[in-house]
């Protein structure tokens, strides 16, 4: 009852209410008793109001709209505060964010629970028509299952006939998007099992995205015949944006039904390419477990044309749920690895910058002395000075809080623009976010404000009248929580730095261009292995005839795909190697030049000739020639060639031994076309000669693809870390500066003695600098420690880090000096600049 | 729980309400308005009390406090937990005689 009643007195017209009749009650009384008997009938109805009013409440709003009022005075200050606290609540907003979009969102479809994809390994993720038709038909696991069909990149259907608009078109059967729940936007979508059939009228149904950026949001399109890939087709709905596809990647602009791939691409054997993503998803059948469900497919599977199995894995079919958004176990963990070495950086960056500003906040309490004072003498208790305080920062918190949900609004964009299998997915804010935000908010504010406030609220305010709260601010000055603050924040910021530093060399050395021509090459691989050698002479006899092949190249595992097989030496355990069995002609389909030497020919046959890349040469031989030298017991050295990042783009070794290739070996085969528009051509044609020679799946695609794959990771990562790193950067130069700067400032007063006394301007500023020295010096000894093991761990940790360096060192160490010396002297000079009279009257 | 007890009987200003415990009480208690009236409004908040505009014995308009059923549950239970510690106290003080015995 108190609860409502209180909550109702908060209204005006309530409040005036029951003020009217209380005075009315009061007046009345007055005239019942006698005489002076009721007593002091104000302060009865101060006390009698308080019964209906929250008080605590009314008081903190006071609090909150002083404060407000107190930080507009010092513009200065509050935007700096607000700034650092947003980016530093913003970036762990930012990737929370993501956790919960990657994580925590549900899938928007129908029952996320039962929906699984099927996943074959050993086709390189995707299935054939044929395949998926033969694998729907023989299984009862499912109560029903969609298929869909992603078409390679250079598979884009065209609008209306224009060559230069081009569509990511996605086939899918009839009931797709009935069994996903998606309703269309306009129209009417695919609903119908009439449409499963190849001479169903030809329909399509087309993204909200595209429909807006493309067709100007065209309300009558819906209807309208079009020309897809020169075919006509009638445009019936509108699919709503980030829905109506189940993977990442591209988001489709059209989708037409599956039976209808042969009549767009009319003529063409398009959905048989190897690199068309076909899926097939099931809605599992209730009585049928998971595990189950698994080995009655593994047995269709089993009987299926066109799988080999590759390395004889026992679960080679599995169920990915769609609640886990069709990740695999695998993939969970690595995302989590990502997520184990980012957070506890942004969390540092949190830490960090609340100590930045409670000492900013604690060294203008020191300057507020006077104005607190005064509030004490006129009776404000000391919890109201605390509770005050406290609502300053969280006025800044709470800003900073907006500021941060802005941030985090453009950071979820730019991580999933960078990492594009984001882009499909619901960016949008919920109302975890909201709590993320709220958590973050009373946190930063319990961070920042409760130490400053406590500090300065447990003072005897009513000390020091006389001389303008002086003596508190000097005793304050010399608090031991100021000093520890302050070494806190240099040794804080130091190891951010280190760690920024050499995330920034990691990059750099990530960036290095791979050493060898990816572009224009074509790499094509086969799983099966016997009768290996013959295959691969027949592909080459064909291959040599044609005129549009420049050379071709054998190999054992590809470039970019192998899995590393580190060796190292027998007489000297540092010097690691990698055998890279290859054909002469690797080196130039490649473009990886000789620095002396020789590739290995038929005339080295029975000495074991190797040829060694450049690093391990050096590490070897040293600047001597490597020519005619054995490499322990492994061969004789014909040849040296420049490095090459073979085994990942990012690694930072290049042991390489390339050995020459014996028939046994025989994995793959890289051809390079002699003109690039050749390329799309020949990945066709190669693969239809591989699929007349021995009728099984080949891979047959571009090496540029591959790079694409294996960079893309880094590039998020790179990305990421490089925005933390240059954070990191922005707010302990900030920190440092503002701290430093109002500890000269609180000085003002001995500096103006000192040069009234005759000291010269060098010499005062060497006094603030040399009362720096100690802690700083001993902060950044710390911080750089702590970097160290930071990263160490980080490395531990899967992260990829490279050693910790001088240079790296040194520049972190040189970038905290300058900004503690630029921050000591700048304000410094000031007060030595501004008249001498007027910094001692302050 | 005065306040309470003194409404059983009737209901009373606020006014009244210090005069009937002063008297009540043979005139040991003295409750000064200063105190009372902030806690009838609290009685009140509680759902407690209840109050009326009524005209008094004076003939004068004035705002009269009743018991409610809730106070009246309230003041029996408050009545036994006060008669149960009282009675206590007067054991503990009565005490050392009893163990003498």
């Amino acid at each position: 009852v108190s609860f409502w009643r209180k909550l109702r007195g908060l209204f005006p017209s309530q409040r005036a209410a029951q003020e009217r009749e209380m005075q009315e009650e009061l007046e009345s009384l007055k005239a019942i008793a006698g005489k002076n008997e009721l007593g002091n009938l104000t302060r009865v109805a101060e006390d009698a109001r308080e019964t209906w009013r929250w008080n605590w409440l009314e008081t903190l709003w006071q609090d909150i709209r002083y404060s407000a009022r107190t930080l507009r005075k010092s513009p200065g200050f509050t935007i700096i505060a607000i700034v650092v606290l947003s980016l530093g609540i913003g970036l762990n907003l930012t990737f929370l964010q993501l956790i919960n979009v990657v994580f925590l969102k549900p899938l928007p479809v129908r029952d996320p629970e039962t929906l699984v994809l099927v996943n074959i390994q050993n086709t390189f993720g995707s299935l054939t028509i044929a395949a998926m038709d033969e694998l729907q038909q023989n299984t009862d696991v499912f109560s029903a299952t969609i298929r869909s069909l992603y078409l390679p990149f250079d598979r884009q259907v065209t609008w209306q006939g224009a060559p230069t608009d081009t569509l990511n078109a996605f086939f899918v059967s009839a009931n797709w998007f009935e069994e996903l729940g998606i309703q269309p936007l306009r129209g009417r979508l695919f609903n119908d099992s009439g449409f499963n059939n190849a001479d169903a009228p030809p329909v399509a149904v087309i993204s909200e995205r595209y429909w807006e950026s493309r067709l100007g949001k065209d309300p009558s399109i819906v209807g309208t015949q079009v020309r897809l890939n020169n075919r006509p087709v009638t445009i019936i709905g509108i699919v709503p944006r980030n829905r109506g596809s189940l993977q990442g990647g591209r988001e489709p602009h059209v989708w037409l039904p599956l039976a209808q791939v042969d009549y767009v691409f009319s003529g063409s054997r398009v959905a048989a390419e190897p690199t068309a993503t076909g899926r097939l998803y099931g809605r599992l059948r209730s009585e049928i477990s998971r595990a189950e469900a698994r080995a009655r497919l593994h047995a269709v599977v089993d009987r299926l044309p066109g799988t080999d199995l590759r390395f004889g894995h026992e679960n080679h079919v599995d169920l990915l749920q769609a609640s886990k958004r069709f990740r695999s176990p695998a993939a969970t963990i690595g995302i989590w690895k990502i997520i184990g070495v980012c957070l506890p950086f942004t969390l540092l960056i949190l830490v960090i910058t609340c100590a930045n500003l409670a000492n900013l906040v604690l060294s203008r309490g020191v300057g507020r002395m006077h104005e607190l004072r005064i509030r004490a003498a006129l009776g404000a208790a000391r919890s109201r000075i605390i509770r005050y305080l406290l609502a300053e920062t969280a006025s800044l918190a709470t800003l900073a809080a907006c500021g941060a949900l802005v941030f985090a609004y453009w950071g979820v964009r730019l991580a999933a623009f960078v990492g594009s299998d984001l882009f499909q997915t619901d960016l949008s804010f919920d109302w975890r976010t909201g709590a993320f935000a709220i958590l973050s908010t009373v946190v930063a504010t319990a961070g920042v404000g409760l130490l400053p406030a406590w500090t300065i609220g447990k003072r005897n305010l009513a000390l020091g009248s006389g001389d303008g709260g002086h003596q508190i601010s000097t005793g304050l000055d010399r608090v031991r929580q100021r000093q520890i603050l302050l070494a806190a924040q240099v040794a804080g910021s130091c190891l951010l730095l280190v760690v920024a530093a050499l995330l920034l060399r990691t990059l750099q050395q990530m960036l290095v261009p791979p050493g060898f021509e990816y572009e224009n090459v074509i790499v094509a691989e086969q799983l099966w292995r016997d009768k290996a050698p013959a295959f691969w002479s027949n592909l080459r006899q064909k291959l040599d005839q044609d005129p549009a092949v420049e050379s071709v190249a054998l190999f054992r595992h590809a470039p970019l795909q192998r899995e590393e097989r580190v060796e190292r030496l027998e007489s000297n355990s540092r010097v690691k190697f990698i055998r890279t069995p290859v054909e002469p002609e690797f080196f130039r389909v490649l473009r990886i030049p000789f620095l002396e030497g020789k590739p290995f020919s038929a005339a080295d046959a029975g000495k074991q000739p190797i040829v060694l890349s450049k690093s391990l040469a050096t590490q070897v031989y040293g600047a001597t020639s490597a020519i005619g030298r054995p490499f322990a017991d492994v061969g004789l050295v014909v040849g040296v060639v420049e490095d090459a990042h073979l085994t990942s783009p990012e690694a930072y070794e290049w042991p390489e031994v390339y050995t020459p290739l014996r028939e046994t070996d025989y994995g793959g085969m890289l051809v390079k076309p002699r003109a690039r528009s050749d390329a799309p051509r020949l990945v066709l044609e190669i693969t239809q000669t591989m699929q007349n020679l021995n009728a099984r799946v080949p891979s047959v695609r571009l090496l540029e693809a591959d790079f694409a794959d294996r960079v893309r990771g880094t590039k998020i990562l790179a990305a990421i870390l490089f925005s933390l790193a240059a954070l990191a950067l922005i707010v302990s130069c900030m920190g440092i500066f503002g701290t430093v700067s109002y500890n000269v400032a609180l000085r003002r007063r001995e500096i103006g003695i000192r040069v009234a006394l005759g000291a010269r301007h060098g010499s005062v500023v060497l006094l603030m600098i040399e009362q720096l020295v100690w802690p700083v010096s001993m902060a950044m000894i710390a911080g750089i420690i702590g970097g160290v093991i930071v990263a160490r761990i980080f490395e531990a940790n899967g992260g990829r880090f490279s050693p910790p360096d001088t240079p790296t060192m040194t520049l972190a160490a040189l970038t905290v000096l300058m900004a503690v010396a630029f921050s000591c002297i700048v304000p410094t000079l000031r007060v030595l600049r501004s008249s001498n009279s007027r910094v001692l009257s302050s | 729980m005065l306040v309470l007890k003194t409404l059983v009987m009737e209901p009373l200003h606020g006014y009244g309400i210090a005069k009937a415990i002063h008297s009540s009480s043979n005139e040991s208690i003295a409750i000064e308005f200063g105190s009372l009236y902030p806690a009838l409004k609290r009685l009140e908040q509680k759902g407690w009390i209840d109050s009326k505009w009524e005209i008094s014995e004076q003939n004068r308009r004035a705002k009269y406090y009743r018991l409610t059923a809730a106070g009246k549950k309230h003041l029996h239970q408050e009545h036994s937990e006060w008669q149960e510690f009282a009675s206590a106290i007067t054991r503990v003080m009565g005490g050392p005689s009893a163990a003498k015995k």
